[in-house]
């Protein structure tokens, strides 16, 4: 990484801290923004599809799929930007899949890891904390706020994985350093 | 022979395969679009947007009878919706695949046309309220209408030329 | 291509244009690890990350692919496996972001390949290697490009094999299934490729990955429609392009061996093939997953010595013991530094020609190899 990139995935990250915070200490409205966010991110990636479809799909064999799969995304992010009353069961699950999908990505990383003789305890633990907190997830689905501490919680532990990256000792520019 | 002869690319070949991979795709969007509206209505009546028994029942008379019936036509509608667009979808897909010859969903696909112009009057019937909160949603919800109709005008008109193209090749 | 041709085929054409047995085996060594130098491998000898010539699958599933994230595959990509043709490419009616893409396609005899053979003249063995690698590879990854691309690497349905028949060829369906536990099945035509992806950069569509394993067989010959070619059909000869491209990787070595200063693009070497030009093409033409055997005796019969097998380790262990100024001058060493210096060589007139998917060069080159 560059500096440049180490300071802004910094920066990134203490405001990814902040929002954990927030999101934990005040369940209730951090529910609301949390519900917001992901509308808009949806609508927004509708609409950054349609950008797409015109800008670089149209030249492609079959393209047209795009178009509609970007018509179809800009009107459910439209829906769900619109509705702020999502019940708690969606965000659950979607919560769940995300960080079940991503743990078993890292435990098979870890593994191959381990196959080319290269540590694997990082990669392992990072794939075993996002299999705990989709376990979480769904052990305390009945009880209210919850989504809102483990989405706070698991926003607070990328924060912390990103500063370690960006933290982590950069290789020197030269070519004989780099293999003396 | 040298492989390079099955290399076909003249203007007329480029032709047919963009209008078959354009009915492949059209088939796609059209078993897209039909399914979307389905989930769409089963998404408002997740989020509360919908109220699915005020819906049906609204002028009838609310009686075990009448509400089973309604569900039951609500059901049907449903399957119908999904049925019909996955029909005319599949075989526009094989059609452009060249997997088969099919007639019929051409008709079904004017059929659906109409229906989708026809849809269009919800739109018109009582004022819009520009600053309303449902506005822009309303708005994304005609577009998709537009881009359905589009879509299946699309089906049929690369379907005739389809055909025609076929025919112009002898293989007809 | 595969190891097949990478080691077995780079050591008889290395043989052929006049290294020694030793040489050949340094080279050829040098063109197969090129396909296996990972971060994961790099990281287990302690060695710089920056020098990786391949992603392996599972560190390419987790990497970012935002900007700086598709800079980093691309490097790696377009400059070992994906040489671009033609970096001043246009097209009607694209835009930048469409073209910065279009002009990555891979293909044989492009300007950079000139510079990469000239690059490799007068430098180790393990840069000759690493070029005949990239030489090999623009023939058999022609028409697909080292970015992760939908609108340039994706294929459709319409993929059919040629299968020699009499005098002719009859057009078999591809089939492509996501299934990498099982190998391909050539009687059947059941292939693995990766899975659809709408998005843009997914790894999914890195290169030929669409049609998986399938471009990298000497014996394939197939028909398709790249997602680029405005509907126009492409009909791939391996057989044929991999015989240019055994015969243009012994003119090139024999180039670099010699004192001129010119490479010429679309040379092949006649004079050396030409008498084992039945045997070549019997390799190349036999359906089979792995050609290793048939390249290895036919290496062996050539040089009347005999070829190791590979092995990923054999020069690990004389890295890791050197101390710190002696890395330089071990095997991987030599071939790390060639790795860093072909790689910023592509990057730079990637970069030149306006494109901004290799991002800026970092690395100031100082004296030869």
């Amino acid at each position: 990484m560059s500096r440049f990139q180490k300071i802004r995935s910094i920066l990134f990250a203490l405001v990814m801290i902040a929002a954990g915070l927030i999101i934990i200490l005040e369940p209730e409205d951090g529910y609301s923004i949390v519900i917001t966010i992901l509308g808009v991110w949806l609508l927004f990636y509708g609409i950054g599809t349609l950008i797409y479809f015109f800008s670089m799909a149209r030249h492609m064999v079959g393209g047209k799929i795009i178009l509609y799969k970007g018509i179809i995304l800009t009107d459910f992010g439209y829906l769900s930007a619109s509705i702020v009353d999502v019940p708690k069961i969606y965000v659950l699950s979607y919560l769940v899949i995300i960080h079940a999908f991503s743990g078993l990505v890292e435990i098979l990383r870890a593994f191959e890891q381990r196959r080319y003789g290269a540590g694997m305890k990082m990669k392992l633990t990072h794939g075993v904390v996002n299999i705990l907190m989709a376990l979480a997830c769904i052990v305390f689905i009945k009880r209210p706020a919850t989504a809102c501490i483990i989405y706070g919680i698991g926003i607070i532990y990328s924060a912390c994985m990103r500063i370690g990256s960006a933290l982590r000792k950069t290789e020197s520019k030269n070519i004989e350093e780099l293999i003396a | 022979m040298d492989a390079k002869s099955f290399e076909y690319n003249d203007k007329l070949d480029m032709r047919y395969r963009k209008i078959s991979n354009g009915l492949v795709v059209s088939g796609m969007g059209i078993i897209f679009f039909g399914l979307w509206s389905v989930i769409k209505v089963f998404a408002e009546m997740a989020f509360g947007e919908l109220d699915l028994m005020e819906f049906l029942m609204r002028d009838l008379e609310d009686t075990p009878q009448m509400r089973a019936l309604m569900y039951a036509i609500f059901v049907a509608v449903i399957l119908f919706v999904i049925l019909l667009h996955y029909y005319i979808g599949r075989c526009a897909i094989q059609v452009g695949t060249g997997r088969k010859k099919h007639y019929l969903y051409l008709l079904l696909a004017a059929f659906l046309l109409y229906l989708d112009i026809t849809g269009f009057e919800q739109y018109f019937a009582s004022e819009i309220d520009v600053y309303g909160t449902q506005f822009d949603v309303t708005v994304a919800s005609f577009l998709v209408d537009v881009a359905n109709c589009a879509t299946v005008l699309n089906l049929i008109i690369s379907s005739i030329i389809y055909y025609s193209l076929k025919k112009i090749a002898g293989e007809e | 291509m595969q190891e097949d041709f990478h080691y077995y085929a780079t050591y008889a054409a290395a043989y052929l244009a006049g290294y020694s047995h030793e040489e050949a085996m340094e080279i050829c060594y040098s063109a197969q690890f090129v396909d296996l130098c990972s971060v994961t491998l790099l990281s287990k000898l302690k060695a710089p990350k920056s020098v990786a010539t391949t992603q392996f699958q599972l560190e390419l599933m987790d990497h970012r692919t935002d900007l700086v994230g598709l800079q980093d595959i691309t490097k790696i990509w377009a400059a070992f496996h994906f040489l671009p043709k033609d970096l001043y490419a246009t097209k009607k009616w694209a835009g930048k972001r469409y073209l910065s893409k279009y002009r990555l396609i891979c293909g044989p005899n492009g300007e950079l390949l000139k510079k990469t053979v000239e690059l490799a003249k007068g430098r180790s063995l393990q840069s000759v290697g690493i070029a005949m690698h990239v030489l090999a590879d623009t023939w058999a990854h022609t028409y697909f490009a080292g970015t992760p691309s939908l609108v340039i690497n994706n294929t459709n349905y319409d993929f059919y094999e040629l299968i020699p028949e009499g005098d002719g060829f009859i057009k078999r369906k591809i089939r492509f299934r996501h299934k990498t536990s099982e190998p391909d099945d050539i009687e059947n035509g059941l292939y693995t490729g990766s899975l659809f992806q709408s998005s843009e950069n997914s790894i999914m569509n890195l290169g030929h990955g669409r049609a998986g394993h399938f471009p990298d067989y000497s014996f394939a010959r197939y028909r398709y429609l790249p997602a680029w070619a405005d509907y126009r059909q492409v009909v791939k000869d391996n057989p044929s392009d991999y015989m240019k491209a055994f015969r243009q990787m012994v003119y090139a070595m024999k180039f670099i061996r010699s004192d001129d200063e010119n490479f010429e693009l679309e040379r092949y070497d006649t004079e050396s093939v030409d008498p084992y030009e039945a045997r070549i093409k019997e390799i190349l033409e036999k359906r089979q997953l792995n050609a290793c055997a048939d390249w290895k005796a036919f290496g062996e019969e050539l040089s009347g010595q005999t070829i190791e097998d590979f092995d990923i380790e054999k020069y690990q262990q004389e890295y890791k013991d050197a101390q710190k100024g002696g890395k330089a001058r071990t095997f991987l060493g030599k071939f790390f530094y060639g790795a860093l210096s072909h790689k910023e060589m592509v990057s730079t007139n990637i970069k030149l020609s306006g494109n901004y998917l290799t991002g800026i060069p970092d690395v100031k080159r100082r004296g030869k190899g």
